[in-house]
């Protein structure tokens, strides 16, 4: 409305002095760049006003999709939002085939790097990579040597994260190969994009997403030669704690993929099962989304609750298959990272088309020695990271460091040189973002996916792997980045030391060393030795320099060649497009350190026309038709519990308003005939201490308050309204796969209203009250529509069970509290038993305004009508044990059935006079046994649904190991009359 | 040498366990000094899965999954070996230690390069300045290497506790070093620690000790242990067993089960339950010398 009225502001200034910040957005004459230029020239028609109109839309859909980074991180209380900057980055047509090509060489050779180090090792045994980056790295876990006897295990999942930099190239920062994220934000942001920005994507030259994801899902389908025409395929997530759990549901659905946590899956027979209430399901694949060394707690050992007892026997049996391959964390290496141009060229016989960003490993003397001269040198920083990747020892650029941080970190490096790498401190290329209305200038990073694929698929994103090392070189790429093949090896070159220069720097800082460790040890051992011993030590040092220098230089007059071919059916797929992420600081990329302050949409331009397909467009092979009524027992315990935190929180609050309402009137609290029993309700309900009430505090306004408001506010308190919301959320996070669009919106208000909920924002009375009415209005509205939306399947069964579980007891609570004084209770009091029963409108529909105990009892004990009712629980229940599985028809009810007939029957044969009979002391016996014997009851049936369908989530605990004998005995004497025999 | 060894692990559940799975390093490997004639595992209850494979180190490794449920679990595993003492090399004319160092860090031949990668830290075994400091009375430049390791294994001997309530399986070896208390499986550790902060190659060897019972007193059943210790690479020689818990270097006493870099690499019974409750746990083991005439 109000853009019309100010004109059109546009959103790239005409002359932006920027050049220099981001190479790629204008050609050297000064004109932006021809695939910018589509973007500029549509940005400016829509103007700043209406841009940022069309952003924040974009944010409220990514608010409603849910598209947090962390639900649950264990320092803040809420997730963080994940942001989307609404200028996407483009990459021309050849900028993408080029990457493309470089990804898809990049895949090949790190699968062959793994087939190698957990086969046969050639590479190690012929010198062609130094061993101790694989004996002293933790990541390389020896448990998975051999576990794939057959076929080479590819690499479904890789993610390389890549950077332009001023000088025009693209250079490699790391390789994600475990369970990278990120291709689901990718999607994400994409499907937001095409909504907020639709007219670029019809235009046909922005590459789609659909099709690798089609590709994706098609290769694990044919994942270790499985035949099955439905594999059943698993998503193991590590669960809501996870910071990018968004992006597990997110994609399980997208790919329909089950999502699972550990312990839904368990081991028999070496093969993986999938616990469902129906008993277990076999499992054929599994994507995993945790690291290796968590897969198994019986393997590798880990103490932690992820894992699944027996995958790796499963995997090795080829029962299951389990993707990336256990142990592709050792790609990860910093440290391999100076070898991949030799090893592209012995294992591919190519050049590597991407570089890497400038790595030198300090395992060998020359890389060692410029390190530490360079640490010293404050005018040429370095940046100084774990050759293994590990998490406790941070990347750290020199120049952040003061010299005492400087010494100890040079002590570090030479003892143990072999767990450092340096690289080089380079600043990526900025790119646009839009920010408060305004375009400003951010580093960005681009994260690439690829993936394994068995059959050619019909997307663009294809081309076959060559089937014989050493082929001839491929056609050039079409950027000029090949000329210097890498970095580290042309400073290896220059530097041909002579012997001294690489024993000196040590020498001279031995006083320094004090660690005796190898490289130390040697150098002081020569000191004293002999000097028939010193030309060996220099010697070898000298051979160790030279066999990897030889190596790297000319792989291919090695003498012991490595073939190491991928099958030549392997293809490679590389999504057409990226997870952009973007920060002002560009320690964030190469330090991780830093905040990363946003993502962009990455669209790779076609030189062709593309085909549009809808982004949730879906296989075409006819799919089976399933009414699947099988539910991980999991997932069933959380709809379960997620049914009865929401009831639960709604019959608490139906009762602060009732008080609060009357908090709120003119009235003193001590002519309020119905007080009393308000906080006797609040009382049982455990909302207020049980001291309060009844007592003469009970009519102190101002402890009241306080008190009221403590049990909304607190989160101390285990009984608060803000502790039961934190509860739905929390097992809503968890089931958050199976609740729809709609609900997850509703949950995103109550996360509102959650955050609003400050004592010192609603000190009054008066605001509580609105708020709670919100409240009220908000989880019902959770509660109809995630139930409503829901086929009736087993979740809606278990959610409604739970929620039917807690409707029944907490009427009962109610009852309790109105009848647990003698005599007659008064009009009042009933008037407020039918309010927080949300029961008035019925009763003075059927009985206008008296009010007499029998017709009330029986409208909320009895009625099978009345949604509010225990007898309309009791149907409902009854309706849901029925359809429960069963492992085993059998001629006889089950035991949940039993009890939930008997309360049904006992309920049906009620005869409300009877019941209601007063005796003179004023006490009515019968109401008063029912109630004892209904709550019971409820228990009891919650504990046996429980136990007879969700104790399966047990999960697996280790046991001690054995080595206790030498413990126990407190001696052993040693025979040693057989000394010892010595070589005469 | 002729040995009859008999091991039973027995978990006790409090209550009743429904599935369990192990991983067992119980079959005696072969080595140049010893021969397995005879092995078997037998489980109770009756595994589902029983199945046995070659590990990275060579030891062999039974993976089993018991699935019917089960208040108790019985793993015995009986074996014989034969042993043949070898010569040790003579520790005055070894090497000096510098040079072991130096050759594995070449490591130009298959065995100095399987060595390799036993000098570095291992999950259970760290290496750091602590650990050679202590050790560097011993190896003083140009000491012969096997000289230097049994004075360190003396060391450690004459220094150290024994104390089984000292530890546990799961104590770090920076506490048993600090409080200088340990068992078998501690000490093997430290020299261990002690050897690769030097920059030397040293494994860690799970297996069982054969004893004798006090003079004039029978020996008891099930009072044999199980024990640990370790070897030390020496180019050209081979491995060499040192015993730091009773200072010897192990002849015709010491029978090898696996070994690893360190004990987490050999566990001789790790296992996952579901179920069961707290358990207890309960170790037997005999080792019987068969008299010659039996060898036949």
């Amino acid at each position: 409305m109000e853009e019309e009225s100010t004109g059109v502001k546009h959103v790239f200034p005409e002359n932006p002095a920027i050049t220099n910040l981001c190479s790629d957005l204008f050609t050297p004459d000064g004109k932006a760049a021809p695939h910018w230029q589509v973007l500029i020239t549509y940005l400016n028609s829509l103007g700043s006003q209406e841009l940022e109109r069309r952003w924040q839309k974009a944010r409220q859909i990514m608010h409603e999709h849910g598209a947090v980074y962390n639900i649950f991180s264990e320092k803040q209380e809420h997730a963080r939002p994940w942001e989307l900057d609404p200028v996407p980055f483009p990459l021309p047509a050849e900028t993408w085939e080029f990457l493309e090509k470089g990804i898809k060489q990049r895949t090949r050779l790190l699968t062959s790097i793994y087939a190698d180090i957990y086969g046969p090792q050639k590479l190690i045994r012929n010198s062609h990579l130094p061993p101790e980056l694989f004996f002293a790295n933790p990541r390389f876990l020896r448990q998975c040597q051999g576990l794939y006897s057959g076929e080479t295990p590819q690499l479904h999942f890789h993610a390389t994260d890549l950077c332009r930099f001023p000088d025009g190239r693209w250079r490699i920062l790391s390789d994600q190969t475990q369970s990278p994220s990120g291709a689901g934000y990718a999607l994400e942001n994409r499907i937001i994009l095409s909504r907020i920005l639709p007219r670029m994507f019809h235009s046909g030259k922005v590459m789609r997403l659909a099709p690798f994801f089609k590709l994706f899902t098609h290769a694990f389908m044919e994942i270790s030669g499985m035949e099955k025409r439905e594999p059943n395929i698993v998503m193991l997530s590590s669960g809501p704690s996870s910071p990018t759990y968004f992006e597990h549901v997110f994609l399980s659905r997208y790919l329909g993929f089950t999502l699972v946590e550990s312990s839904d899956l368990t081991v028999r027979n070496d093969s993986v099962y999938l616990k469902t209430l129906g008993g277990l399901h076999p499992v054929d694949v599994i994507l995993r989304r945790i690291e290796d060394s968590f897969c198994d707690p019986l393997v590798f050992g880990n103490s932690s609750l992820m894992g699944i007892s027996g995958l790796v026997q499963a995997v090795r049996s080829g029962n299951v298959a389990v993707s990336n391959p256990l142990g592709s964390g050792i790609l990860e290496t910093p440290g391999l990272i100076p070898f991949l141009p030799g090893l592209c060229r012995l294992i591919l016989g190519e050049e590597l088309l991407i570089e890497d960003l400038p790595t030198s490993w300090c395992g060998q003397p020359e890389p060692l020695n410029r390190v530490l001269t360079r640490i010293n040198d404050s005018n040429n920083p370095v940046i100084i990271a774990s050759a293994f990747a590990m998490p406790h020892i941070p990347a750290v650029n020199t120049k952040n460091l003061a010299t005492e941080k400087l010494n100890s970190l040079a002590l570090k490096i030479k003892a143990a040189p072999y767990a450092y790498v340096s690289r080089e401190p380079m600043k990526p290329c900025s790119l646009p973002v839009w920010d408060k209305g305004a375009l400003t200038f951010s580093h960005a990073t681009i994260r690439m996916f690829s993936t394994a694929i068995t059959t050619p698929g019909s997307g663009t994103a294809l081309e076959s792997s060559p089937s014989a090392p050493f082929t001839s070189q491929p056609s050039s790429p079409p950027e000029s980045s090949m000329q210097q093949a890498s970095l580290p090896q042309s400073n290896m070159q220059q530097s041909s030391l002579p012997q001294s220069s690489m024993q000196q720097p040590s020498l001279q800082q031995s006083n320094m060393q004090q660690a005796s460790l190898p490289q130390s040890n040697m150098q002081q051992a020569s000191l004293p030795q002999s000097s028939m011993q010193q030309p060996s030590l220099q010697q070898s040092s000298m051979q160790q320099a030279s066999l990897h220098q030889s190596n790297m230089q000319q792989p291919s007059l090695s003498a012991s060649k490595v073939h190491i071919s991928l099958s030549p059916d392997k293809k490679i797929a590389v999504m057409p497009g990226a997870l952009t992420k973007i920060s002002s600081d560009p320690d964030t990329f190469l330090l991780n350190a830093g905040k990363e302050q946003g993502s962009k949409d990455t669209w790779c331009f076609s030189n062709d026309t593309v085909e549009y397909k809808s982004m949730m467009h879906h296989f075409t092979e006819n799919l089976e038709i399933h009414r699947g009524s099988d539910l991980p027992s999991r997932v069933a315990d959380n709809m379960l519990w997620l049914g009865r935190y929401v009831e639960r929180t709604e019959g608490m609050l139906r009762v602060i308003r009732s008080v609060l309402s009357r908090l709120n009137s003119e009235s003193r609290l001590d002519i309020i005939e119905e007080f009393p029993f308000l906080l006797r309700i609040m009382a049982n309900l455990e909302i207020i201490s049980s001291g309060l009430s009844g007592s003469d505090a009970g009519y102190n306004m101002k402890i009241i308050e306080t008190e009221i408001l403590d049990s909304m506010f607190s989160t101390q308190r285990a009984g608060s309204i803000k502790t039961s919301l934190q509860n739905v959320q929390r097992v809503a996070a968890s089931v958050r796969d199976r609740l729809s669009n709609d609900s997850w919106h509703i949950l995103g208000r109550m996360e509102n209203d959650l955050t609003q909920f400050s004592p010192h924002r609603h000190n009054q009375i008066s605001e509580a009250q609105e708020l709670v009415n919100e409240m009220i209005l908000t989880i019902s509205a959770f509660a109809g529509l995630a139930l409503e939306s829901m086929t009736r399947g087993m979740g809606w069964r278990f959610m409604d069970m739970g929620r039917r579980l807690e409707r029944a007891g907490h009427m009962i609570t109610l009852l309790q509290s109105l009848f647990s004084s003698r005599g007659i209770p008064k009009n009042q009091e009933f008037e407020a038993l039918l309010e927080v029963a949300d029961s008035t409108i019925t009763y003075h529909n059927r009985y206008r305004t008296t009010f007499q105990m029998e017709p009330i009892v029986d409208l909320l004990l009895l009625d099978e009508l009345n949604p509010r009712a225990v007898g309309f629980q009791m149907a409902s229940l009854f309706d849901h044990v029925e359809t429960l599985p069963r492992s085993t028809p059998r001629p006889f009810r089950s035991t949940e059935e039993k009890i939930t007939l008997n309360l049904t029957t006992r309920l049906r044969l009620t005869d409300i006079k009877e019941l209601m009979s007063m005796t003179q002391e004023g006490n009515i016996p019968g109401l008063t046994e029912m109630l004892e014997f209904m709550k019971k009851g409820i228990q009891e049936l919650g504990n046996q649904i429980t136990q007879h369908y969700l104790s399966r989530i047990e999960t697996e605990k280790q046991l001690r190991n054995s080595f206790a004998v030498s413990r126990s005995a407190t001696s052993f004497i040693l025979d040693t009359s057989g000394k010892t025999d010595h070589e005469v | 040498m002729k040995y009859k060894i008999s091991h039973t692990t027995r978990y006790q559940y409090g209550e009743p366990a429904s599935i369990s799975h192990n991983e067992l390093y119980l079959t005696p490997r072969n080595t140049p000094s010893q021969r397995c004639l005879d092995r078997s595992i037998t489980l109770l209850p009756k595994p589902s899965v029983l199945s046995q494979r070659v590990d990275y180190f060579g030891n062999t490794v039974t993976s089993t999954t018991i699935q019917e449920q089960h208040n108790v679990m019985e793993i015995t595993a009986e074996s014989q070996i034969l042993l043949t003492p070898l010569l040790q090399p003579i520790p005055e004319q070894t090497q000096p230690w510098e040079n072991v160092i130096n050759t594995v860090w070449q490591h130009t031949t298959q065995e100095d390069l399987e060595a390799f990668q036993f000098i570095f830290a291992s999950p259970m075994i760290p290496v750091g300045k602590q650990y050679a400091e202590w050790a560097q009375d011993i190896f003083l430049p140009g000491a012969p290497v096997l000289k230097a390791a049994m004075e360190l294994t003396g060391k450690i001997f004459k220094e150290f506790k024994y104390d089984p309530q000292a530890t546990t399986t799961t104590t770090p070896v920076e506490t048993a070093f600090d409080i200088k208390r340990g068992v078998c499986q501690d000490f093997a550790h430290i020299q261990i620690a002690c050897l690769r902060s030097l920059g030397l190659p040293a494994r860690y060897i799970s297996g069982y000790l054969h004893t004798l019972p006090p003079p004039g007193k029978p020996k008891l059943i099930g009072s044999d242990a199980s024990h640990a210790w370790l070897a030390i690479y020496i180019p050209g020689s081979g491995w060499v067993d040192l015993d730091p818990t009773n200072n010897v270097i192990p002849t015709d006493q010491h029978l090898t089960l696996a070994w690893g870099r360190d004990y987490s690499d050999v566990t001789p019974v790790k296992g996952t339950v579901l179920g069961g409750g707290q358990h207890q746990l309960s170790v037997a083991v005999d080792v019987n010398q068969i008299p010659a005439s039996a060898t036949g």
